[in-house]
């Protein structure tokens, strides 16, 4: 009778202790997240895998409330996939409300050989490129003509000197701009200027035909005088 | 003509072009990818080695498998892919002044332009007619400029989809 006692007794003691134990059957499913394989050869030789315990299914008898939902389960993904063995329960030692984290090191056990290689590939390793054609992308047919940093006078000034000999105006209301070498006139479908660069949207059809160029700003309005050889 | 082969990751998607002008800058071929989201096991099964994979191995050499012209020269703005042919050169400009061409290392060489250099470096030592041909176009054109225009057409490709 005293025997029977204190037992009872012990039992008592030990379950206000503290002293639990948990088993926990993991589904594949749910510990891969992301991450699924049907062959053994993918190796992953990478950094742990950190997976939340709320997304972890547990036997209907196991007793979670000691897991928070910020506790996490590590489990090393090398071991995930070469030294799961079939196996699907396991006693967790020690799980109180301290432990946050727990290592898959003496945890790998829980893991099902079978479940783990039974998953489908959800996600491609490898890539499929497709090409596409663009030519017809206005965005490629922007060219951009930079100012030239050294002139040459000797054209510049003679086509001026052209220009100036026709015009009537006010120079005041003339303003030089800038030199630019090798414009594909022929091919101009529309020129802009931007911080003083032409911006030609080019035509995909056109003559064989390049100039330099001057810009010059009249009253304001942008004019490309050509300069001649 | 003269090709100019570009790879760029925009907001996460990675994306390349190739556009082939001719000698006055006037586009022949444009020709790009779909914008690729690695997804997370790429991430991890690639490691450090994906972008370097995905843009070589995968954008640019699909990129130069479609090509329909054989430009001599194919310009490049992104180190990686200068393994991916040895047409490919990786281009960049420098301040150095240099009069000629000059061999500035294995496969690296400085070639006159716009009043200084563009620096080139390739996989194999180029011919020397390849070496005139990039002089010979960097007099004609402005050879950095064609890599704006692919920027621009990438990002809108990106932008897009």
């Amino acid at each position: 009778m005293f025997k029977y006692i204190k037992e009872f007794f012990k039992t008592l003691f030990m379950e206000f202790k503290g002293v639990k134990t948990h088993a926990v059957s993991f589904h594949t499913s749910a510990v891969v997240k992301g991450f699924s394989a049907e062959e053994k050869s993918i190796n992953v030789h990478s950094e742990e895998l950190s997976v939340p315990v709320n997304q972890i299914l547990v036997s209907p008898s196991v007793k979670l409330h000691d897991l928070k939902n910020e506790t996490k389960i590590r489990v090393k993904r090398d071991d995930l996939i070469e030294r799961a063995c079939p196996c699907h329960e396991i006693t967790l030692p020690n799980l109180n409300d301290s432990v946050k984290t727990f290592n898959a090191d003496f945890q790998i056990a829980v893991i099902s050989k079978n479940l783990v290689f039974r998953s489908k590939v959800v996600e491609g390793v490898h890539y499929k490129m497709n090409v596409h054609m663009g030519d017809d992308m206005h965005h490629i047919r922007i060219m951009r003509i930079k100012r030239e940093k050294k002139i040459d006078k000797n054209k510049v000034l003679d086509a001026l000197a052209r220009f100036l000999s026709d015009y009537k105006g006010n120079l005041r209301d003339f303003e030089f701009i800038g030199y630019y070498k090798s414009v594909p006139i022929g091919h101009v479908e529309k020129i802009s200027v931007s911080k003083k660069d032409l911006m030609i949207l080019l035509k995909k059809k056109g003559r064989n035909l390049k100039v330099d160029v001057l810009l010059i700003k009249l009253k304001g309005i942008y004019k490309i005088i050509p300069a001649r050889d | 003509m003269i090709g100019y082969l570009s790879v760029k990751k925009i907001d996460g998607k990675h994306v390349g072009g190739i556009l082939v002008v001719d000698k006055r800058g006037i586009p022949v071929e444009f020709k790009y990818t779909d914008p690729v989201v690695p997804t997370e096991l790429q991430k991890i099964l690639y490691g450090s080695s994906l972008e370097t994979y995905l843009h070589a191995d995968i954008i640019a050499t699909s990129l130069l498998g479609k090509l329909e012209n054989n430009p001599i020269v194919i310009l490049t703005d992104h180190p990686d892919l200068v393994e991916v042919d040895k047409r490919v050169f990786l281009v960049s400009e420098s301040t150095e002044r240099v009069e000629n061409t000059k061999e500035i290392g294995e496969g690296e060489y400085l070639i006159p332009f716009q009043g200084r250099a563009i620096r080139i470096v390739s996989k194999e030592k180029p011919s020397q007619e390849v070496l005139e041909k990039i002089k010979e176009i960097s007099e004609e054109l402005d050879i950095m400029e064609p890599f704006e225009r692919l920027d621009r057409a990438l990002r809108y490709v990106c932008s897009s989809t």
